[in-house]
């Protein structure tokens, strides 16, 4: 039986964030409980058609730190009803600072959460406000003392950088402090916005400046040395964790596994197709509250080449890159040949290299992965 | 012969002279209201998107008078860019009267004066038209004196006309039967037609527009072409009613058009005389001359693979423009692609368009050059019309580029402003005269290659819209011009280098590889942009290296939205076209030239 990967969308949030594009609505308790039931309904509706083993269970949003522990005791209890969860499952639920406290915790970590991934974005208070987060630096140290209260000892931290008005100092800081907190895990986003939100729209009024391309890319670099620096791994563009915490669930999107997506919006990967669930509430909401299934469509069907490319696309996002002996012999066909035009120009160019069979982006190749992505769509 | 009226619109541009067409069509019930659509003789997309006219269209129109007498008025359009004045000049030749159509609220401007004078001199009967009387703003006292003054016409003969409202319609039509005369010829003569345009039908071939001066021809005819000796049988004659309409014969004093089985449209050059092989004219009609392209650029398709496709697409477009010239060159740069004549850059920007959306075609479009002649140090004349053709420095004796006369009419206010513009742009001040109260007149002698790119967008920024501008190619003068050239990472751009006045060419340079540096997106290494004349560098820039090129976050949900924005990039990449290491926007050849700042 295959192994999988279990993402649930929880779209409700206190605040949008000013940089969000992620479909959120305003938290409102009768429509979260409505939306939750039909979440348990969709869970065993899906089980009776998709069969695998659960390696990861990922709790994202929105802002599901809001769900009570006794509807996610109920949640996990289903999915262990539902399918055969691994033994080694790992359970994320995401939280930002201030939507939840110790005893919250505690319940979650009794429910059988096992990593929490905390939304911090930076430790500076006026950096959170023009990223609209409902949160202060007070409010982080205080949440990443319950986490530890609580008992969860693989917990991470998401942060952003490229913020309007940050400077190099002030990233260090925000490094050095969350650095300080001892987290297993870090993400570590370049803040890139859709031009639909609304601190895009502040931005084009001229009330910040964002750091020029210079300044992003020396904010990376100085990234990846002070992490190494504190023995954080760097393990995908952007994400960094202490020796054997990577994250499950994400690898497996990065090495191409299967997943499943429940609730709004939540997308799929099976059997070579990519679905999308409605991103509507109330019609979500309304089809399985009638016992149907959540409307849906297809987002692509991927045969030999577009899987390779998507292969490539995803699996070159990690610093081990891809063993190309171990992908063509998953995929059945000879990915060196196939790629091989892409493959040259990257190595030429000095964004890949080549050791043995494993092909991988170089240090200067991680901020310029564009580039080369590109070049393997030339396959389709 | 005695009910043929033969005429045509004269204004200048937005007048309103395809309006009135359509109105004098809609009257006299050559279009049902059904049929009409605005500008019905405007055919060409480009034409009604941009509201002129560039390719001529006859209309034959029926109308009886007031007083009960029959008439046949055959209207011929013409274009109002001065592009095109030789078709103009042509379509005139072929009418006996001219309906000259003013503006009521802005008087006569400089191609009114450029068009009126032209029909003058074929001694054509103008009626004036004093158009738009509608508008709130229309001063129609002070523009029938200027029309008095300038122009010498009586205001009493002028008909106030709405064409937009119908107005002054029937006055129109009345004023044409009883003024223009009836062409004048010899029915029983030999054969004497004039092309006064000519388009390509898929079906039938090249299609000559012909007013018939002398004799007859129909189906069956052998006639031959007098600027060639070339002959044809004839296989169809008609009319334009307004759509082609076959007739029997087509006989003195009459419009229509001739089809021969031409395969070309070389073969029936606007301005030619058709004549019959076996009863050959003694002489043919006057003022044919072939049409010499002003202004000259490369076309080069981005995709290399595509030069047979954009050969092809010339080919057909020259089906139906025998002004469009083209040659197959070569640039190290760009590859294979072709150098092409143009009347002026408004037909050099039509054509481009055209091969880009009739023909699904991604061209380069290098900067645009005139003709310039170099005398050699043996004495040789060179013409050269590509800046990759420009000789050493030690090779030449003398340089000589086209001058043009330059008619401008603008409010006296302007007369500051005009002049500083002509200086610039290094025009010799000749005349300048007071049209009425506020309105002037200025005369400028002008290097074409200075008025030929941004000159009218100029002229029309600093006179608020109010100037009108036309000019006419006077000849050669010597000028003191060096070649600019550009390279990338020390390797000159064949194709971006372009000739320059020597006074400007340190300000050129610079703020040339400065739009560079803007227009060349971030590459994997540094870029440097210099410009030199000769040997010497007398500019640089430098494009940084790209350092950032990225998606930071891909995750599950949204890895096909991600994929797409990788397809977006590749897509904007693939219109790049690679010059050596160097990935440049299609649109940087073309830049070069563009000298206002703001763009």
């Amino acid at each position: 039986m295959i192994t999988t990967g279990l993402y649930i969308h929880y779209p409700f949030c206190v605040r949008k964030c000013s940089y969000c594009d992620f479909y959120s609505v305003p938290f409102h308790r009768e429509s979260s409980e409505a939306y939750l039931q039909a979440l348990m309904q969709e869970l065993s509706l899906t089980a009776e058609t998709r069969r695998g083993v659960i390696k990861s269970i990922y709790l994202g949003g929105g802002t599901p730190s809001l769900i009570e522990p006794a509807f996610i005791e109920s949640l996990l209890a289903g999915i262990q009803h539902s399918f055969e969860v691994g033994p080694e499952c790992e359970i994320t639920i995401e939280m930002n600072p201030g939507t939840s406290d110790p005893d919250r915790l505690k319940s979650y970590k009794r429910a059988g959460i096992n990593r929490v991934s905390l939304g911090v974005q930076s430790l500076h208070n006026e950096e959170l406000q023009i990223l609209g987060r409902v949160h202060s630096r007070d409010q982080v140290l205080q949440a990443v003392e319950w986490i530890n209260q609580a008992g969860f000892e693989n917990y991470g931290l998401d942060l952003i950088y490229g913020i309007p008005g940050q400077t190099m100092t002030k990233w260090l800081a925000t490094l050095q402090g969350a650095a300080d907190l001892k987290p297993r895990h870090l993400s570590c986003y370049l803040l890139q916005m859709e031009n639909t939100v609304p601190l895009e729209a502040a931005l084009a009024e001229g009330r910040w400046k964002r750091p020029d391309e210079e300044e992003e890319a020396d904010m990376y670099y100085a990234m990846l040395s002070f992490l190494h620096t504190h023995n954080y791994q760097h393990y995908e563009i952007s994400n960094f964790c202490s020796p054997g915490f990577s994250c499950v669930h994400n690898l497996n999107y990065w090495e191409g596994g299967s997943y499943i997506g429940l609730g709004a919006g939540a997308v799929s990967f099976w059997e070579g197709q990519r679905y999308e669930n409605t991103p509507e509430i109330s019609a979500y909401i309304e089809n399985l509250s009638r016992g149907a299934g959540p409307p849906y469509q297809v987002l692509e069907s991927l045969d030999g080449t577009a899987l390779a490319a998507d292969a490539m696309i995803m699996g070159l996002r990690m610093t081990r890159g891809i063993n190309i002996t171990h992908l063509s012999r998953r995929l059945g066909l000879d990915v060196m040949e196939l790629f091989h035009q892409s493959i040259s120009i990257g190595l030429e160019e000095g964004l890949l290299e080549l050791n043995g069979p494993w092909l991988r982006l170089t240090q200067r190749g991680y901020f310029l992965s564009n580039r080369v992505f590109i070049q393997m769509l030339d396959v389709l | 012969m005695d009910n043929i009226r033969n005429f045509c619109i004269i204004a200048h541009i937005d007048h309103g002279k395809s309006t009135l067409a359509d109105r004098l069509m809609e009257y006299t019930g050559a279009l049902t209201q059904r049929e009409m659509r605005e500008q019905f003789l405007d055919t060409l997309d480009l034409e009604r998107e941009r509201g002129i006219t560039i390719k001529l269209t006859p209309v034959r129109l029926e109308y009886t008078s007031i007083a009960g007498e029959k008439y046949i008025f055959n209207l011929i359009d013409t274009p109002g860019h001065v592009d095109f004045s030789y078709e103009v000049s042509r379509s005139l030749a072929a009418c006996d009267g001219a309906l000259l159509v003013v503006d009521a609220s802005q008087g006569i401007e400089a191609q009114t004066l450029a068009n009126v004078y032209q029909a003058m001199d074929l001694d054509l009967e103008i009626i004036g038209v004093l158009n738009k009387i509608d508008l709130p703003n229309a001063e129609p006292e002070r523009v029938m004196e200027e029309i008095e003054d300038i122009l010498g016409i009586d205001p009493d003969e002028v008909i106030l006309v709405s064409a937009k409202l119908g107005q002054g319609i029937q006055d129109v039509l009345e004023a044409a039967a009883a003024k223009i005369p009836p062409p004048r010829g010899e029915a029983e003569g030999p054969l004497k037609a004039l092309i006064f345009d000519s388009y390509f039908d898929s079906y039938r071939g090249a299609i000559s527009y012909i007013r018939v001066f002398d004799g007859q021809v129909k189906k069956g005819d052998i006639i031959q072409m007098m600027s060639t000796g070339r002959e044809f049988e004839v296989s169809e004659v008609g009319v334009f009613a307004p759509r082609m309409k076959g007739v029997s014969v087509l006989k003195a004093g009459e419009v229509g058009y001739l089809a021969a089985g031409l395969k070309n449209v070389l073969d029936t050059r606007v301005g030619d005389t058709i004549t019959l092989a076996g009863n050959p004219a003694g002489q043919p009609l006057s003022g044919y001359r072939r049409i010499k392209p002003v202004v000259y650029c490369g076309l080069y398709p981005v995709e290399n693979s595509e030069f047979e496709k954009l050969r092809d697409a010339l080919e057909k477009l020259r089906l139906n423009d025998a002004s469009l010239q083209f040659e197959p060159e070569t640039s190290e740069a760009l590859g294979f692609g072709f150098r092409c004549g143009f009347l002026g850059l408004l037909h050099m920007e039509i054509i481009n368009q055209r091969l880009e959306r009739e023909y699904d075609l991604e061209l380069i479009v290098t900067a645009p050059s005139v003709v310039y002649k170099i005398i050699l140090e043996n004495g040789e004349v060179r013409d050269v019309d590509n800046p990759a053709h420009w000789p050493s420095a030690g090779e030449t004796r003398e340089v000589q580029e086209p001058y043009v006369q330059a008619t401008i009419m603008v409010p006296d206010e302007f007369i500051g402003s005009i002049m500083e513009l002509c200086q610039e742009k290094r025009g010799t001040f000749k005349n300048m005269e007071y049209l009425s109260l506020h309105r002037v007149m200025l005369m400028y002698e002008l290097p074409l290659s200075e008025i030929i790119y941004d000159f009218f967008d100029a002229l029309k920024s600093r006179t608020k819209g109010y100037a009108s501008f036309d000019y006419e190619i006077i000849g050669y003068l010597p000028s003191d011009l060096v070649k600019l050239d550009i390279m990338l990472n020390g390797e000159p751009v064949d194709a971006l280098s372009f000739i320059v006045h020597k006074e400007k060419s340190y300000a050129r340079a610079r703020l040339i590889t400065e739009k560079l540096r803007k227009i060349i997106p971030r590459q994997l290494y540094e870029v440097a942009i210099q410009a030199s004349i000769g040997s010497r560098i007398i500019a640089r820039e430098s494009v940084k290296a790209r350092r950032k090129d990225v998606l930071a976050k891909c995750y599950g949900g949204d890895i096909t939205r991600k994929k797409k924005l990788l397809e977006k990039q590749k897509e904007g990449k693939k219109r790049m076209k690679q010059i050596g290491r160097v990935e440049v926007p299609k649109e940087t050849f073309i830049t070069v030239l563009n000298m206002d700042d703001s763009k």
